[in-house]
């Protein structure tokens, strides 16, 4: 019965191209608004890299999106003493505010940068900016990307995938045959970061072996 | 972010979570841990016998243990929850102390292994020092220890072998803690437990020769103990020493060869005076040569010197082993 139950979930996926990404930084914008994220202090659930590749006239810039790659084999998990870090049934990784002591155990497992400190000062200024009742970090924690569960629950997509500009972001269910973006993960295109860590993360990229030729010139 | 030299796509960054606050926390818990294991070693395996030196010494190392603890603490929530009036945070380190994260089923988590550890451990030290309080100076004074200690020596043993099993498993908690940080080539790296291990054990020999050195026993019989005890600890640490620098040097061996994020490490390391000449000069191979001249040419003013630069060398160890934790991440920057 409860396989039954969890064969009906869906196994979400995100799908991140990198051959589409502009750099707008919109999606770092949508998510700040979204969740709250203390963008006053730097701290994101969502950035994007930018590096220069090449050298002289042959030069390029590339960007790469990044957020928490909801691991189902989950470093963070492992190393958080209190349980504030869970799995939802559908795997998506969440922190529980009120659990977290704040000891930045899962913060130094995180292979993929995805956690940071929402402390006290965030706290406090984030209240004045959406006012106490509005303010969905009451207290401080370690922060994460959550995919927008409070989103992907009632059907809609991530704030960042929905504002993306160029569709760089695609949000899928690799339960559902017929879904496009689960197509692209299951033909190969697309594919993890750092696979030989055994994280098994949730977030596929594409264009991961075919960056500019500079890169790959200056790589070699 | 630093400029990278090995490979355009990746990324190195130092962390900034755990600093000099978690390196004492580490180097204290180790010290400590080490100091019961040793003692109650000695008492229930080789049959010697010493009260005051193993009493106050197992007394010492739990307090250092639980004073290592606090830095750790503060370095959570807690200390801004306590100036924000939020004394509730207390607890939940309190949830953390007792494994929350049992009950969720999940038994990975170090630090609450460790919080455990620690708990046992100073549970079984106290009792198994009290149990000696009418043999150890001032201790023995205390009419109420007396009365504990005749309580308490009926089950000396099972104090004994609790010190030393969670004595150990504290000193090797401090190494796995770090290692399930799956980015940073520093701390997971598969011999660091190893390496914590052999250097806490190290410096609690060291406070061990400081004590056999400056302490003198109240009759002929505990001197003698006393002396037989010293001696034995200057080779022990001898031979820990040697063992602290194979197990270096299999250490930056893997870091060199395993991955292009320990290569970087490894040169990074390598290249800091202050590693090189504080830990790898200073507190680990001129102790080595001190103790050894000092055992062999018998010149005892060399032993107190060796055993403070050993103490001082396990906390550079940890100091640098944190500061070097470098994030090695999966894209440009």
């Amino acid at each position: 019965m409860q396989e039954q139950q969890n064969k009906q979930l869906p196994n979400w996926v995100f799908v991140i191209d990198l051959n589409t990404c502009v750099g707008c930084n919109a999606c770092m914008a949508a998510c700040a608004q979204e969740n709250q994220t203390p963008y006053w202090n730097e701290k994101w659930r969502t950035k994007v890299e930018q590096a220069e590749v090449g050298k002289g006239d042959n030069i390029g810039r590339i960007f790469f999106p990044r957020l928490c790659m909801h691991c189902q084999n989950t470093p963070c998990y492992y190393a958080c003493p209190t349980g504030a870090t869970y799995k939802t049934p559908e795997g998506v990784v969440m922190v529980n505010q009120d659990l977290c002591i704040g000891c930045e155990a899962c913060v130094t497992a995180c292979p993929y940068d995805a956690r940071y400190r929402y402390d006290y000062e965030d706290v406090e200024h984030n209240k004045q900016l959406f006012g106490e009742e509005f303010s969905i970090h009451q207290l401080p924690h370690i922060d994460k990307c959550t995919f927008c569960y409070h989103r992907i629950t009632k059907g809609l997509e991530p704030a960042c995938v929905s504002t993306c500009p160029t569709d760089c972001r695609m949000w899928g269910d690799l339960n559902d045959p017929n879904d496009p973006v689960a197509e692209i993960v299951r033909s190969g295109r697309a594919k993890p970061l750092a696979v030989h860590l055994g994280t098994d993360p949730k977030v596929f990229y594409v264009g991961l072996d075919t960056l500019p030729a500079p890169a790959k010139e200056e790589a070699e | 972010m630093i400029a990278l030299d090995y490979s355009q796509f990746l990324t190195f960054e130092p962390q900034h979570q755990w600093r000099i606050g978690i390196a004492i926390y580490l180097f204290l818990g180790g010290l400590g841990a080490s100091m019961g294991f040793i003692a109650a070693l000695y008492k229930h395996i080789f049959k010697k016998d010493d009260p005051s030196m193993f009493a106050w010494s197992t007394l010492l190392g739990v307090l250092l243990v639980n004073f290592g603890g606090i830095f750790l603490i503060l370095d959570m929530f807690v200390w801004e929850s306590f100036l924000h009036g939020h004394i509730t945070e207390i607890f939940k380190v309190l949830l953390a102390f007792f494994g929350a994260a049992v009950f969720n089923g999940n038994f990975h988590p170090w630090i609450q292994w460790g919080a455990n550890f620690i708990a046992l451990f100073s549970l079984f030290g106290t009792l198994w020092a009290l149990s000696q309080a009418d043999k150890a100076a001032i201790l023995n004074k205390l009419g109420f220890l007396v009365k504990i200690a005749n309580l308490l020596k009926p089950l000396q043993s099972v104090w004994g072998w609790g010190t030393i099993i969670f004595g150990l498993a504290v000193a090797a908690y401090t190494g796995f803690l770090l290692s399930v940080a799956p980015a940073i080539p520093a701390w997971s790296h598969p011999l660091l437990p190893v390496l914590f291990v052999i250097s806490a054990l190290s410096t609690a020999t060291a406070w061990y020769m400081l004590w056999t050195y400056f302490a003198k026993g109240k009759d002929e019989e505990t001197q003698k103990v006393r002396e037989h005890v010293g001696h034995q600890v200057e080779w022990a640490d001898i031979a820990l020493i040697g063992l602290e620098i194979l197990a270096i040097g299999a250490y930056f061996n893997y870091l060199y060869y395993a991955y292009a994020g320990g290569k970087y490490v490894f040169h990074q390391m390598l290249s800091d005076m202050g590693f090189v000449i504080g830990f790898l000069l200073v507190g680990l191979l001129i102790p080595w040569i001190l103790e050894f001249i000092a055992a062999k040419k018998h010149i005892r003013i060399l032993v107190p010197l060796a055993a403070i630069l050993v103490l001082f060398g396990g906390f550079l160890l940890r100091y640098y082993i944190l500061h070097y934790g470098i994030y090695t991440y999966p894209w440009p920057s």
